[in-house]
């Protein structure tokens, strides 16, 4: 292995040299490595032997000092000379400090850690937040690009209605384009394999509008996104090559979409994935506008092209004088909760609330990265110390006192690059790691990768580290008094009064630091507890989820598929394991999103749709309530009997009943869905609320009803449900049985999202989740950073004052006396740092905002502990030094200072 | 042979490590590890020559003709690998023994005027 890795390093060598040496260079080298024993030489040997590779390779392939008469001809040869003597200096200052360096391997290897763990997480963070925030997308002129968004009461944005989008399409003047498109679960392909996929249908001005070319065919035409018009269907690229083998002869061929032939007449290019990755598939949207109601059915996403030229502010006051308009004329669908529009560009929009925690990781791997560099400038001016006798003799004898500062500042910088050149490594796995790792908030994820960006981002951070950390040590080593330097020499160890003071300051900077990062660590923590306190409405402990997306050909009607879902249940209820098993159609926390359904109540006055109050209804079946452990508050939950012939009935939330019947009781009232025809629903049962669309999320009023007679009271049976199941045991354990239980009543049923409800969960939070463990990373590399900070220099002014100390307990002091005057000075460094700090974190908390939970940014209790415990810590890290001076024997303290 | 009708000071000073070198090959035929161990031994360890930097002035001896590459010979411990050993030529006889006199004299210089007191009242202190 040795023998291989140092081969390959020989490639250093001008070509000449290793044909001919190559082989004798690596015998010999396996000669020494066999000589050495132990993983400490071996890793000096390797040190000793790579930094002596890369010098003579250096000076091998710029020509410098080969052998007279031999190589060099005579022309040119002045010149050459006097740049290579440059050259050869900067080279010799390089060996000089690599053999200087590897002479410390500790040192060396504590520098070179530090700086590359510190400027690998930024790099790596960069790339993310450069990838997904930054850089541009793949669409022609992505920045006009503009998401359209409506609110019509209830909280958040969601997309437009049919009508609203012809009003777009017919009024706004600001947009080029306007297109319309909603995301749907389809099966494709024929009934022996079918394919279950996400796919986009989307009005004909969709893809063309994104300025991406097809790479076979064309895009769909307005004609064929009429209704009636001709099914076609464009595939993706990886759809393509799935499903035809990517057959350049595709087009023209058929494919069976949710049951019915398509014709393919276009193939996306690699890499295309409007909105998503999960999208394979565009097809018309084919929009109708028959049914009188349809303003209120929100659940088309627009997206427009800006006009060019055209400002986002008069786009704006363009759709809110729409929104105006619309007001006006429909008073039935907006009077009484409003028409919003908000315009959004499409990257704020898919970036979206993401932004906040990348920028404060990548703003807290700054601050670590901050803080490591002034570990470094400590270490490297407490190593100074050390090397002051040699710098001043040196300067003694005449060298110059530029190059004297040129070396330092050389070593500094080549250990700036080499811990650089690591951190980069470093960052190249993280950010494989952290695609690898996806957790699942961070947008655009797949495309970010390493790439000339981040090296450029990495190398600046190397420069200016570099510069941070080495060239004030580097000065004021040079700059040192000799005549000074030489009579103190004869005290090793003892440093002068004014780079003590420079390194306290760097220690303050360091507990600075530390706490800036600590509190936003404890905010964070904080906030993560506080939403796994929160009160979920049921008992997700012991639950798997899955989704069934059974054929619609298969169970086209509400009887199979109620039928269906029966059947399945009873073969997952009786599997080995499982206590109870439901279905519904939107599991809580899943980010499922579910519509909200205008209703009306009996015996209260009638309302126009606009008017009327909105809630989801969630289709479940009888088992619900025990699977996922709801607690139901009063009257009963859904049974057996509660079929499709049976009274209509339904059971609310607690949410709901404090709306509507704060006084009454809601039992025995009676509610239906807005539009004429259907039936009233008698509420039996009232439930706690469940957090559904967030844990710090107050539950909203909610309706449910039995599967089995949503087509009755609800407009439909759901074809898709997602099955909860409640076990005795691991619940991930039986994810296959339950797939094989359902594949057995057919298995041509795509089963895809299974997950248990602990990990849902876990999704929901998983932002601040990342962030909180991120910021801890930082946070404890930080407070350590700023332990071994204290630590050092307690130490120092400890050896510096044995002396002084010796004479005050030959005098009398007592060890006690002299302990607590140590700490005392680590406590005031740590008093110094926190005050700072505290200030800083106050300023630096605010980002936080958006994020936390049940903690406020500036809550005076945190910002104590968080100073409580940096003060403790300083405390600790000053208590070994101080004991190591109570203990001092006075006589040999002040007979080791004689000498 | 341009080479051999150079004179023997034309390439002085040599640098330390080639001076090593030389002294060790001329006690008899090493290869490229036994010329590192023995200029460790012979300088009490002083000297621990790298790989690279050894070839380098290897390198640098040959062109100058100092020291010659000789038949690869089969590794001790029989392995397939052979090595290539080196051996010094007249030449570089020559030129070490005239760097050897050039020090000797400056140690002459250095003695006296004193600046080595151990040398004449060594194993006191």
């Amino acid at each position: 292995m040795h023998r291989r890795i140092y081969r390959a390093l020989l490639i250093a060598y001008p070509p000449e040299v290793r044909s001919e040496f190559a082989r004798d260079m690596e015998e010999t080298f396996h000669d020494r490595y066999r000589a050495t024993r132990g993983t400490a030489e071996r890793f000096r040997f390797w040190l000793r032997a790579v930094s002596d590779l890369v010098a003579t390779a250096t000076l091998d392939r710029l020509g410098v000092g080969r052998a007279r008469g031999l190589g060099s001809g005579a022309g040119g040869g002045v010149r050459r000379a006097r740049g290579a003597s440059m050259i050869a200096r900067i080279l010799q200052d390089l060996r000089i400090t690599t053999r200087s360096l590897a002479k410390r391997p500790g040192y060396t290897t504590v520098v070179l850690l530090t700086l590359a763990l510190s400027i690998g997480a930024p790099a790596a963070i960069f790339t993310v937040v450069d990838g997904v925030l930054l850089s541009a997308m793949q669409y022609r002129d992505p920045d006009r690009l503009t998401r359209v968004l409506v609110n019509t009461g209830g909280p958040g944005w969601h997309g437009a209605s049919g009508p609203e989008f012809a009003d777009y399409e017919a009024r706004l003047e600001s947009f080029e384009n306007v297109a319309a498109y909603r995301g749907r679960y389809t099966t494709l392909g024929g009934s022996t394999a079918p394919l279950l996929t996400m796919a986009v249908f989307a009005t004909a001005d969709l893809l063309p509008m994104l300025g991406v070319t097809p790479a076979l065919g064309r895009t769909f035409s307005a004609e064929e996104d009429r209704p009636g018009g001709d099914p076609v269907i464009v595939l993706s690229y990886g759809l393509w090559v799935q499903l035809f083998g990517g057959d350049p002869e595709v087009l023209g061929r058929t494919v069976k979409v949710n049951g019915s032939l398509h014709t393919v007449i276009g193939v996306m290019p690699r890499g295309f994935n409007f909105p998503s990755p999960d999208y394979q598939a565009w097809l018309p949207l084919q929009l109708s506008l028959d049914n009188p109601l349809a303003r209120t059915n929100h659940d088309l996403d627009i997206l427009a092209r800006l006009g060019s030229g055209v400002p986002m502010s008069r786009a704006r006051a363009e759709v809110g004088l729409l929104a105006q308009r619309s007001f006006d004329a429909y008073p039935e669908f907006y009077a009484e909760h409003g028409y919003r529009i908000r315009l959004q560009t499409l990257r704020d929009q898919t970036v979206g609330e993401s932004g906040t925690p990348l920028l404060i990781i990548l703003g807290a791997a700054l601050f670590l990265l901050l803080a490591a560099c002034v570990t470094v400038a400590n270490l490297v001016l407490a190593r100074g110390e050390t090397r002051k006798r040699e710098v001043a003799v040196r300067t003694a004898l005449g060298a110059p006192r530029m190059r004297l500062t040129g070396q330092l500042l050389t070593e500094h910088m080549l250990l700036a690059v080499v811990g650089g050149l690591g951190g980069v490594a470093l960052a190249f796995f993280g950010v494989r790691a952290l695609i690898a790792a996806d957790p699942g908030w961070i947008p655009r994820l797949w495309e970010v990768g390493l790439d000339a960006r981040t090296l450029g981002f990495s190398f600046l951070l190397v420069l200016t580290t570099g510069l941070a950390f080495g060239l004030a040590p580097a000065l004021k080593m040079a700059r040192a008094d000799i005549s000074e330097c030489l009579k103190e020499g004869v005290r090793s160890g003892a440093g002068s009064g004014s780079s003590h003071r420079l390194r306290r300051t760097l220690v303050v900077t360091q507990v600075a630091f530390a706490v800036v990062l600590a509190t936003g660590v404890a905010i964070m923590v904080q906030t993560v507890r506080n939403l796994y306190r929160v009160d979920l409405g049921f008992r997700p402990d012991h639950v798997l989820t899955m989704r069934l997306v059974p054929s619609f050909e298969t169970y086209g009607t509400a009887p199979a598929r109620v039928r269906f879902y029966e059947d399945a249940l009873r073969r997952v209820r009786i599997l080995p394991g499982v206590t109870e098993a439901a279905a519904v159609s939107a599991l809580p926390l899943a980010g499922e999103g579910a519509s909200n359904w205008s209703y009306l109540i009996a015996e209260q006055p009638d309302l126009s749709i606009g008017d009327a109050p909105f809630a989801p209804i969630e289709q479940v079946t009888p088992g619900y309530l025990d699977a996922l452990g709801l607690t139901l508050v009063r009257g009963r939950f859904f049974n057996e009997r509660d079929g499709p012939a049976s009274p209509a009935v339904a059971v609310i939330n607690e949410a709901m009943a404090r709306t509507h019947w704060s006084e009454e009781d809601p039992l025995g009232k009676r509610i239906k869905v807005f539009d004429p025809g259907w039936p009233w629903m008698e509420v039996v049962g009232v439930v706690k609320d469940v957090r559904g669309a967030g844990l710090d999320r107050e539950a909203r009023p909610l309706v449910y009803v039995p599967h089995a007679q949503g087509h009755a009271t609800a407009y439909l049976s759901h074809l898709s449900l997602a099955l909860a199941v409640k076990t005795e045991g691991d619940p991930t354990a039986l994810a296959g049985p339950i797939r094989d239980a359902v594949w057995g009543l057919d298995a041509d049923v795509p089963i895809p999202d299974v997950a248990t409800m602990g990990e849902l969960i876990a999704a929901s939070v998983a932002d601040r989740r990342f962030t909180m463990l991120l910021l801890s990373g930082f946070g404890l590399v930080a407070l350590f950073l700023a332990s071994v900070g204290v630590y050092g220099v307690i130490s120092f002014v400890v050896s510096q004052r044995t002396h002084e100390i010796g004479i005050r307990m030959a005098l009398g002091a007592r060890g006690a006396r002299i302990l607590r005057q140590v700490v005392g000075e680590g406590l005031l460094l740590a008093l110094l740092g926190v005050t700072l700090g505290l200030v800083g974190a106050l300023f630096v908390s605010r980002v936080f905002q958006p994020l936390v939970f049940g903690v406020a940014v500036d809550d005076p209790i945190t910002y104590l502990g968080v100073a409580v415990m940096l003060i403790l810590t300083a405390v600790c890290a000053s208590f070994a030094p101080a004991l190591r001076a109570a203990r001092l024997d006075p006589l040999r303290a002040l007979r080791a200072n004689a000498e | 042979m341009k080479r051999t009708t150079r004179k023997p000071g034309s390439s002085l000073p040599l640098r330390p490590v080639e001076f090593h070198i030389l002294l060790v090959l001329a006690e008899g035929e090493r290869h490229g590890y036994g010329i590192i161990r023995d200029t460790e031994i012979q300088t009490e360890g002083q000297m621990r020559l790298e790989t690279g930097t050894l070839y380098r002035a290897l390198r640098r001896l040959s062109a100058l003709g100092l020291v010659r590459p000789t038949k690869r010979r089969p590794a001790s411990d029989l392995d397939d690998e052979r090595r290539r050993y080196f051996a010094i030529t007249p030449m570089g006889r020559r030129v070490a023994a005239a760097e050897a006199r050039r020090m000797a004299k400056l140690v002459e210089v250095a003695r006296d005027r004193d600046l080595i007191p151990g040398a004449k009242v060594a194993g006191a202190g």
